[in-house]
């Protein structure tokens, strides 16, 4: 009985020592490409957004969103803003014909508005990659109903 | 190979709505062959450890733990893609699961497992969804992924659209499983 007892104390500890060691690597990866996945995401945002906001676009540093959850909303200040837009957002949305990453803009009013989607070919022609207006729309209030509720927590 | 005719269906309906691209597919033929990789790696060292009724959830807790770095790797590598992507890396797992879990865990048998034809079926069935679906064929890119088209300048794709939705795909996903069957029914009575 105490043998048993032994035993499956020993497999706990082992499940732990598994869980904590796949979390240390999963960390390690992350702060090693940390700076060349926010590069890659900041360009390609960059130039979805020069053919829809204005030419030389700076995107800058991530802002968190309180309540956004974990990784699936993505927000950065905006070096350069213009119409009041002072920060973007992008985010995974799924139309009619698979998954796509879709930037959108807030300005200081509280106006969202889709700028494009990101990393295609034609970031504006949201029919040939299935992203309806409905979809783009729901997207649009969500995103202002989280940026309303994360400035009321700020 | 013709008893996993249902099985692959089976795995391939919630990749259904990621599998629209050739470069969401090739990314996730390679997260499932990782999977591959990890759980004959992790199932020899578990079996080493013996132990006991504890293996099959510690197996588990390591095909979980492979799908938690495949995707942080991924938002590293390609992060535009992993933003699209990233729950259906573990669905992919589902799949991976579904797959290795017919004939008790094959992947402890000797007969070849159904994973390795299912791999070469996801990349051609969506290379075939997106050149039928939008007539391009696309390739991962650290910015996104990169078109290559296939239709002259001008055409209007909204003729072939319906081809690239999870409902065209599914009428594929069932033409291409019939084919098969012909196919299959074809050499069998030959031979």
């Amino acid at each position: 009985m105490m043998q048993d007892k032994n035993q499956s104390a020993k497999w706990y500890l082992y499940t732990l020592l598994i869980t904590v060691a796949f979390l240390l690597v999963a960390v390690g990866i992350r702060l090693s490409m940390a700076r060349y996945s926010e590069e890659s995401m900041c360009n390609a945002m960059e130039r979805t957004l020069s053919s829809s906001l204005e030419k030389g676009v700076k995107v800058g540093k991530r802002i968190p969103i309180p309540g956004s959850g974990l990784s699936y909303i993505h927000s950065y200040g905006l070096e350069k803003g213009k119409d009041g837009v002072d920060r973007v957002v992008l985010v995974g949305i799924t139309g009619s014909s698979g998954p796509f990453a879709a930037v959108f803009t807030c300005s200081s009013t509280g106006e969202v508005r889709f700028r494009g989607l990101v990393g295609v070919a034609e970031p504006a022609n949201t029919r040939k990659y299935g992203i309806s207006d409905r979809v783009i729309e729901k997207w649009e209030s969500r995103i202002g109903e989280l940026m309303r509720k994360a400035g009321e927590k700020q | 190979m013709k008893k996993n005719n249902g099985l692959f269906l089976f795995s391939l309906c919630p990749l259904i709505p990621a599998t629209s691209r050739l470069a969401y597919g090739l990314v996730l033929t390679v997260v499932i062959l990782v999977f591959y990789g990890a759980g004959l790696l992790f199932r020899e060292l578990i079996r080493r450890m013996k132990p006991g009724p504890a293996g099959p959830a510690i197996e588990l807790l390591c095909l979980a733990g492979t799908a938690m770095l495949l995707s942080v790797t991924l938002e590293g590598l390609y992060p535009v893609i992993a933003l699209a992507l990233s729950p259906y890396i573990y669905v992919s797992a589902f799949s991976f699961i579904v797959l290795v879990s017919v004939d008790s865990f094959s992947l402890r048998s000797r007969q070849r497992p159904p994973i390795l034809p299912f791999i070469p079926t996801l990349m051609i069935f969506s290379a075939l969804r997106e050149i039928v679906g939008s007539g391009t064929v696309s390739l991962p890119s650290s910015a996104g992924i990169v078109e290559f088209s296939l239709l002259p300048p001008g055409t209007d794709f909204q003729i072939i659209a319906f081809w690239g939705t999870a409902g065209g795909a599914l009428i594929l996903a069932g033409v291409c499983s019939w084919l098969y069957r012909v196919l299959v029914t074809r050499i069998g009575g030959r031979s």
